[in-house]
């Protein structure tokens, strides 16, 4: 009977998987967007509950009614106002949504650990009252589980069923062919708007069914909400029933693996194996499935138009902004100097991710893992206990880290690359959770783990100088590959896949080339970064980290370099002086409001400039659009005379 | 040389799902001739060439370039090769200037020398790359426009950089994917003077085209394509006058 008991609890475990996997392939199937942020929502609906019942004492039905009909929805209705319709309004390519719901994502995140702390809390209240429903065979399934299973029952049909309808078929036609759609005289806002509104009510609901079970925590919560993703790329973005089957067949496994314990070394790593089967799923899943089933018909996972490149013209000296941020630390006083110490590393980390995502277009969401590989290599390598290798002295310690990194990035970017962006993207994000919970969070790898600067730079001065030649070193090999041929075919490639193919570019190859040297970047910058901070830290690289890290570059300009180091600066400076989570904040309400200010932050701040302050003119090169998708704002004579030229391509 | 065609197709086929869209197609194109594929909309000429230039893969037959099987090549490969392509709707770098869409594809001709850019020395082909651009921008009479960025053209200028890109990878095979569509009648004839000085040279020209009137002055050879097949094939003087032809081409005669 233990086998079924264990299948039991397993199966609870499973109905919360399924229910948030599929609440993500719904709000994916509805609005098109692949919601990153989708376990932020849960954590705040949670949150939201919590308060509601532990601080105000409202009785738990209640303050769910107003947290899943009033919050949710409303916040649905926002989220398509405020952030996605600028963005749909200027016809913008799925990876910006991606990047946008990104930012929603630490919008949430800052929030709740502005508001909440980031300590966990275990007294989530429950939805549904503890209690054992007796089954034939002497067995007995808690309540709660069999309210998920009914849960996620009611969705699955509703979604298979409801697609059918005509509001169905509606909501279908706006997602794949939005222009289309509005030329039909849907009104497309208000179905986007519908799809929100639900998408964010599922979230809600898995959120606060969630909680109980597992730790209210923000940072927490919201990762293992992320990881259910394995349920949604084994669907392939599809089929709600596969994804269904998938979460309960892991949360089930997982359970019954649990009771087999290996003795031996091989004891632990099952142990995390098991615990982490998710991980493991997703990884394996990425691997397997070869291609989703995407709405629309471009490809979500690529930056091409994120990029500012060639709309304005440069403003001469500017570069002095990001050099004076990095000159101002060595005149300060010890303590803030020793503070300063993570901006050069940061930079280089960030700069890594302009490298993959600004100058190749490939959304890479995983750089923490690399980070936390080059600092955990460095300080093995100091340490003499790097297997392979003897005592590593000082400075070499900085050169062999990202090499013995390079090749991790090879491994894992051959497969990734060969299939759409949103694959790289998802797989990324995968390594990194799988690195942190396989290797950093291991007792045996990291335990016990000291690093500190190489002896010849020992003094916070000195250790500074270092960073800021890695830096420079860094901004060499960036400049390589924004630069002459390199950099010509990257953009190439950037602007046309098939373009830069038929002109004879290896694009395979080219991308890879671009994501090991990202790979090896992110080393360095992490191995400075656990230098300056002298410890090892795993928090510094959580999976979690590197999703912000990746927001903030999009916020100062994704093809930006210099503007990777005000970043850099920027977050240090907020972590510093103000209270934790705000520096978080800060970044996602930049990314939440992307879609008014195209190409970031500072090219927003340029083009203001650039406006108010030209003196000779407007110069011609402003005055002629760029050719690219129109936004899909029409008037009705417009509408007409588009339909005519519709008619007209079908006939010819 | 052998006497084997610049490039031929023996028995092609390509199915999406059950649906065959390219049906046992055999093709040659000679050097210094230009060949044209016309046929209704949906016979699979576009499908044709990407399966041609490595852009689709293929599911059976084979396709020799030069008399050397190149069946499954990638289509960066081919184009290394001399086979060199446009597409039916622009694909040309609109945040590159003209001159740099020309020298992506001048100095892409060969893959060494790439990690000698990553470090940071010259490329060493980088000179006659940016001959060959110079040459191709003169011949086009694109040199005044080679500073602009290419997405600020029209699209009658952009088909002629894209033929230029192509024109860069020195090829011995061009194939031309509706080169004409969005020129006006001056650059038509322009246009129809380069395609027989590419001949000239010895270039085997390939060409879907929809305007018959650039279909006769130019053609040498003529595949007519309908339903995934080739229907006849000839100098166009014979296949074009065919009321088998003409019924595909223009419907039934009333």
């Amino acid at each position: 009977m233990l086998m079924l008991e264990l299948a039991l609890a397993g199966l609870g475990i499973g109905a919360i998987a399924a229910l948030a996997g599929l609440g993500l392939l719904v709000t994916y199937r509805l609005t098109g967007v692949f919601n990153l942020a989708f376990g932020a929502i849960a954590m705040s609906a949670a949150y939201l509950q919590w308060q509601a019942v532990r601080v105000w004492h409202w009785p738990v039905a209640v303050a769910a009614v107003v947290v899943l009909l009033v919050v949710c929805p409303l916040f649905g209705v926002l989220l398509e106002r405020v952030v996605f319709r600028p963005l749909q309004r200027r016809a913008a390519a799925p990876a910006e949504r991606l990047v946008a719901s990104l930012g929603v994502f630490v919008v949430l995140l800052g929030v709740a650990v502005l508001v909440w702390g980031a300590q966990a809390r275990l007294d989530a209240p429950s939805l549904v009252p503890y209690r054992q429903l007796p089954l034939p065979g002497g067995v007995q399934l808690p309540l709660s589980t069999a309210v998920d299973l009914a849960v996620i029952l009611l969705v699955g049909v509703a979604l298979v069923l409801g697609l059918r309808t005509r509001l169905g078929q509606r909501v279908r036609a706006v997602v794949e062919q939005r222009e289309l759609a509005e030329l039909q005289g849907l009104d497309a806002n208000r179905v986007a708007a519908l799809g929100w509104v639900i998408g964010c009510v599922l979230a809600g609901v898995a959120g606060i069914l969630m909680a109980p079970t597992l730790r209210l925590e923000p940072y927490g919560l919201t990762l293992v909400m992320l990881e259910t993703m394995a349920v949604v790329v084994v669907a392939r973005l599809t089929s709600p029933f596969r994804a269904i089957l998938a979460g309960l067949v892991i949360g089930v496994s997982q359970a019954e693996l649990a009771r087999v314990h290996p003795t031996g070394h091989a004891g632990p790593l099952f142990d995390t194996l098991t615990s982490n089967l998710f991980v493991v799923a997703l990884l394996l899943a990425l691997l397997i499935v070869h291609r989703f089933d995407e709405t629309g018909s471009t490809d979500s996972g690529t930056t091409a138009r994120l990029t500012s490149r060639g709309a304005l013209t440069p403003i001469r000296g500017w570069w002095l902004v990001p050099a004076l941020t990095l000159a101002a630390p060595l005149l300060f006083n010890a303590e803030n100097r020793r503070l300063a110490l993570a901006v050069p590393a940061l930079a280089i980390v960030l700069v890594s991710i302009v490298v993959v995502s600004g100058y190749s277009g490939q959304i890479s969401l995983g750089q923490a893992g690399f980070a936390g590989l080059g600092a955990l290599f460095a300080a093995r390598l100091a340490a003499g206990t790097m297997p392979g290798f003897g005592h590593v002295p000082g400075v070499a310690v900085l050169a062999l880290a990202p090499l013995l990194v390079v090749p991790i990035g090879l491994l894992l970017g051959w497969p990734a690359i060969r299939r759409r962006g949103l694959f790289l993207a998802l797989t990324t994000f995968a390594f990194s959770v799988a690195v942190s919970r396989f290797v950093f969070d291991q007792p045996s790898v990291t335990s016990g783990l000291t690093i500190r600067p190489p002896h010849a730079f020992g003094t916070d001065n000195n250790f500074y100088v270092l960073e800021l030649l890695c830096l420079a070193g860094a901004f060499l090999l960036v400049r390589n590959l924004h630069n002459g041929r390199v950099g010509r075919a990257l953009v190439a490639v950037r602007d046309d896949e098939p373009g830069a193919l038929a002109s004879g570019v290896d694009v395979r190859r080219l991308k890879l080339l671009v994501f090991a040297a990202s790979a090896g970047l992110a080393a360095l910058g992490g191995a400075l970064l656990a230098m300056g901070s002298r410890a090892f830290d795993t928090s510094a690289f959580d999976p979690i980290r590197g999703l912000i890290w990746f927001a903030a570059v999009v916020v100062f300009g994704i093809d930006s370099a210099p503007g990777a180091v005000i970043g850099a600066g920027v977050l240090v400076a907020l972590d510093a002086g103000l209270p934790e989570g705000s520096s978080i904040l800060v970044i996602g309400v930049c990314a939440f409001l992307l879609g008014r200010m195209p190409g970031g932050l500072l090219h927003s701040v340029h083009r203001f400039i650039d406006h108010s302050l030209r003196r000779r003119g407007a110069s011609v090169r402003d005055l002629v659009p760029i050719a690219g998708p129109r936004p899909a704002r029409l008037t009705s004579a417009g509408r007409s005379v588009a339909l005519m030229m519709q008619r007209r391509t079908a006939a010819r | 040389m052998s006497a084997s065609p610049a490039l031929e197709a023996h028995a092609l086929c390509k199915r999406y799902n059950d649906v065959v869209i390219v049906d046992h197609v055999d093709f040659a194109a000679e050097a210094g001739r230009i060949t044209v594929i016309i046929g209704p909309n949906g016979a699979g000429k576009t499908t044709l060439f990407n399966c041609l230039s490595g852009v689709e893969t293929i599911d059976a037959g084979n396709v020799r370039h030069r008399g050397d099987d190149v069946t499954g090549w990638s289509s960066d490969a081919l184009s290394r090769r001399g086979l060199a392509r446009t597409f039916q709707r622009s694909s040309v770098f609109p945040t590159l200037t003209v001159a740099d869409n020309l020298c992506v594809c001048a100095e892409n001709r060969t893959r060494r020398g790439i990690m000698r850019g990553v470090i940071g020395l010259s490329d060493p082909a980088s000179r006659s790359s940016r001959q060959t651009v110079r040459r191709v921008l003169a011949e086009l009479g694109l040199t005044a426009l080679a500073d602009v960025p290419a997405g600020r053209l029209p699209t009658g200028t952009l088909r002629i950089v894209e033929v230029g890109r192509a024109l860069c990878a020195n090829p011995d095979t061009l194939l031309l994917d509706e080169p004409a569509s969005g020129l006006d009648d001056a650059e038509t004839e322009k246009f129809h003077q380069l395609l027989h000085r590419l001949a000239g040279r010895d270039l085997a020209v390939v060409m879907v085209e929809h305007d018959l009137e650039l279909v006769v002055d130019t053609a040498d050879v003529v595949y007519v394509m309908a339903e995934g097949r080739i229907v006849v094939s000839g100098p166009p003087s014979e296949v074009l006058i065919r009321a088998d032809v003409q019924t595909r081409l223009f419907g039934r005669p009333t």
